[in-house]
């Protein structure tokens, strides 16, 4: 595998999703199943509750090369486990100000609530969030390329 | 006007009687070595030491740490627990930590008594040293301090005395305190008049308003510097986790030991977060850095945003819900997709 | 005889050094702190406190590349040596405290094997001392007196220069010191015997400003009967245990080898460790023979003070007193010996 360089015009952002399991996750199964587009640039992975996500895995996934990180989580109120993504809000929404104060783009984060019948609007969360990235470019910052 | 002579008599004396009464095993508080430039932490175990103990405005670092210490102390298999109490000395910025520390459930009210003293400021290190250039060298350790009553010190040293206006050492983290008083407290050592005075964050919103390039670079210069020494973890009272998160090699490392600046963000990135909407603000993370990096400013950060967003001040109130341990239907969240 | 360089000809000698290959690294001032970093000329510091990180740090990185590893279909398949290179180094301005720290340094890492990446380093390396004559020092925290060295020691450099006004009187010690001064032909001049004393006298003056002492004899013995004593117990109780004292410590020398691997590629380096750390004694049983922070404090004063003369034959403490002014709970290491030394009389 050869690696792209990421001043290449082919650079394509590599994104990371946490995406709970009860909502959003199977929102996205839905995107599936429905044949909804979407761009690629999304590796998912699940977790149990959105309240789970630990600044910490963000940070560690900027860290390791991501351009863009993704959390999804149920609608408020409408959580597995009553009050996880209530927790989540908080953390999160601290972990985006947190970013922007350290001087790395707060955009390159974002956090969605997407339901399970939401097949739709994961897709369009994906979509606009993989432009959003684009417009941004790649993320060097945190992976220590800036130096 | 501070009486320090005064307040140092009576620490002693609440220190001794609850020794000789047997209602604490120890008291943590300060004493001030020969030389020494600033107190320093010590245990008083038997009612004969207790005139070790000393009182100041150099008596900076925040002791609650060592009570984190000894809560943490678990009995062998078999034994009773502990029930023990221990007793301390507090500045109102370490009240500050208790309070939280009994939000936490990490000390229970009834082990701790607190000897709390009325402050008005505390010097910070750098600035005495540069201001006793004069004294002689050898004679700059085991300096006492006075308060003149017009917001002066007289520093005495073996041999002479030396005036020097309060303003000229105070510590930063004096500068936007809340409270001159213990927040909470079993006695109370001296009063203070000091207005009341809210915290503007003067010096977050300095750095808020820069460019986010600026911003970046500032922490870039200063985090590069870091050696991960991790003394800014080792002395924070509200970092008791058993195994720290930046110790742990197994399953897997989540940071590398690289000393470099990908780490050195990361790390510190981590920390802050782990301590928003719980830090004080006690401003010990920054004073032993040995790098002179303003670790306190992203702490000062989290506490404003914590304030804004979600209403939570911390070491206040022992009722208020701790941070992450709680929520509000409320909490904003505009920027959420 | 001694020569003597004018302050305004420094930037020409770098300039000239430069032309030849040398990389010159001198202390700077960044943010309020004194670091050792790559320097051109002008900013470089003449007049500073030491700098809060020892200079070892160029001989001995904090975190130093060994070898690349090749890694082919997620395996690690053989390694790529770094390539050593041959450009010289300069190392100006160190404090000669800390010169004498590489003495240390230099007996531990040929000790019982070679260490090829220190000693590549130190043997391109040719050290340029600045006496402690300067107003800024000696601190208050410093004993070198006390420990063997002085503040116009030229022990462990190639060259000492002193401060005396508007000139450096430069004493050459060794042939890497006699290279320099045939490179700098020209720039240097003869000094008078007039400067040459009032030098002396600089030195003696600093010296005698040195007000912290520790009395060492005794100390080996002191130690090797004080093991098991409580008095360990009682000083260690209000440590944090950070690593502040070992890791500015001009002559640790302890390190952790990793590996790293991310995006398809490896790579082995090594980054300073600290006996300060609960896991750097921790078996892979999980036993740990130092559970507590009182063994690990005990460790730091036994290794600078009875291991290190056992083993390389020079005591591993050179009295810089960065332990002393970096500790955030004044745990003073004159104190803690002499301490020593009176509970087991």
């Amino acid at each position: 595998m050869t690696e792209i360089s990421k001043t290449d015009s082919e650079w394509e952002p590599k994104i990371i999703g946490f995406l709970c399991n009860w909502c959003s996750y199977t929102g996205a199964d839905l995107a599936g199943t429905s044949r909804l587009q979407y761009p690629p640039n999304i590796r998912i992975i699940k977790v149990m509750c959105s309240g789970r996500v630990n600044p910490q895995f963000i940070l560690k996934a900027f860290q390791e090369g991501a351009d863009g990180v993704l959390v999804s989580g149920c609608h408020p109120g409408d959580c597995h486990y009553i009050e996880g993504n209530y927790h989540a809000k908080r953390k999160l929404t601290l972990t985006t100000d947190l970013m922007e104060f350290m001087g790395v783009d707060p955009k390159r984060f974002q956090v969605s609530w997407v339901s399970a019948s939401e097949g739709k609007k994961f897709a369009e969360v994906v979509i606009k969030f993989t432009a959003q990235i684009k417009e941004l470019g790649p993320q060097n910052k945190l992976t220590g390329g800036d130096v | 006007m501070m009486d320090f002579q005064d307040f140092e008599a009576k620490i002693k004396s609440q220190a001794k009687q609850w020794l000789e009464s047997g209602e604490v095993k120890f008291v943590i508080g300060y004493e001030k070595s020969h030389d020494s430039l600033i107190a320093r932490p010590v245990f008083i175990h038997d009612a004969k030491d207790v005139d070790k103990l000393y009182w100041g405005p150099d008596c900076i670092s925040n002791l609650t740490l060592y009570l984190v210490d000894e809560m943490k102390k678990k009995p062998k298999r078999g034994e009773e627990p502990f029930t023990h109490a221990v007793g301390i000395v507090v500045k109102p910025c370490d009240s500050k930590t208790i309070v939280e520390l009994i939000k936490e459930n990490m000390v229970p009210r009834e082990r701790v008594k607190i000897i709390g003293v009325a402050t008005e400021n505390s010097i910070n290190p750098d600035k005495l040293e540069a201001a006793i250039k004069d004294i002689p060298p050898g004679k700059r350790g085991g300096i006492r301090f006075i308060d003149d009553g017009n917001k002066n010190y007289i520093i005495k040293y073996d041999g002479g005395e030396l005036k020097v206006p309060q303003e000229e050492l105070e510590a930063d983290k004096c500068k936007v305190c809340i409270t001159h008083k213990p927040v909470i407290h079993d006695i109370l050592v001296g009063e203070s008049n000091e207005p009341f005075v809210p915290d503007e964050f003067e010096d977050v919103k300095k750095l808020e308003e820069m460019t986010e390039d600026q911003r970046w670079n500032y922490w870039k210069e200063h985090l590069s510097k870091c050696v991960r020494c991790y003394a800014c973890r080792d002395v924070c009272p509200l970092c008791y986790c058993e195994e720290c998160v930046f110790d742990k090699e197994k399953p897997f490392s989540w940071n590398e030991k690289s000393v470099q600046l990908r780490e050195n963000t990361f790390y510190h990135m981590v920390r802050a977060m782990h301590l928003a909407g719980r830090c004080v603000d006690c401003g010990e993370c920054d004073r032993v850095c040995p790098m002179g990096i303003p670790i306190r400013e992203i702490n000062r950060f989290l506490i404003k945003r914590a304030k804004e967003r979600c209403k939570v001040f911390s070491g206040i109130n022992v009722e208020d819900k701790p941070m992450f341990g709680s929520y509000d239907i409320d909490d904003p969240g505009e920027e959420i997709w | 005889m001694s020569k003597l360089l004018k302050k305004d000809k420094l930037k020409d000698l770098l300039g000239k050094l430069s032309d030849t290959g040398f990389i010159t690294y001198g202390p700077v001032e960044k943010n309020g702190t004194t670091l050792f970093q790559k320097v051109k000329g002008d900013e470089v510091l003449l007049n500073f406190e030491n700098s809060s990180k020892p200079p070892k740090e160029i001989l001995f990185p904090q975190t130093e590349k060994m070898f690349d590893l090749t890694i082919e279909n997620h395996r690690i398949t053989g390694t790529i040596e770094v390539e050593m290179p041959s450009t010289p180094i300069l190392l100006l301005g160190i404090r000669p405290c800390d010169a004498r720290a590489i003495k240390v340094l230099d007996k531990l890492f040929t000790w019982d094997s070679i260490d090829p990446y220190y000693v590549n380093k130190r043997e391109r390396a040719t050290i340029i001392s600045f006496s402690c004559t300067q107003p800024t020092m000696p601190l208050d925290s410093c004993f070198c007196t006390s420990v063997g060295g002085g503040p116009g020691s030229g022990e462990g450099a190639d060259m000492l220069w002193t401060d005396i006004g508007d000139a450096f009187l430069v004493e050459s010690l060794n042939e890497k010191g006699e290279n320099i001064l045939k490179l700098g032909e020209g720039i240097f001049t003869d000094a008078t015997g007039d400067q040459e004393s009032s030098t002396n006298a600089a030195k003696q003056k600093a010296s005698d400003a040195i007000i912290r002492k520790l009395e060492t004899d005794g100390v080996p013995e002191a130690l090797e009967a004080a093991f098991d004593s409580d008095y360990w117990t009682e000083f260690a109780q209000r440590c944090l245990g950070c690593g502040i004292c070992t890791l500015l410590c001009p002559t640790c020398h302890c390190f952790d080898i990793q590996d790293v691997l991310a995006n398809g590629k490896g790579r082995r380096e090594r980054v300073w460790d600290s006996c300060q750390y609960p896991y750097y004694t921790m078996h892979a049983s999980g036993h740990n023979p130092r559970p507590e922070k009182m063994f690990r404090q005990r460790n730091r004063v036994y290794h600078k003070f009875l291991y290190s003369e056992k083993n390389l034959g020079l005591l591993g403490c050179v009295g810089c007193g960065r332990c002393i002014s970096g500790c955030p709970v004044n745990i003073d290491i004159i104190e803690v010996v002499e301490g020593a030394k009176e509970a087991m009389r």
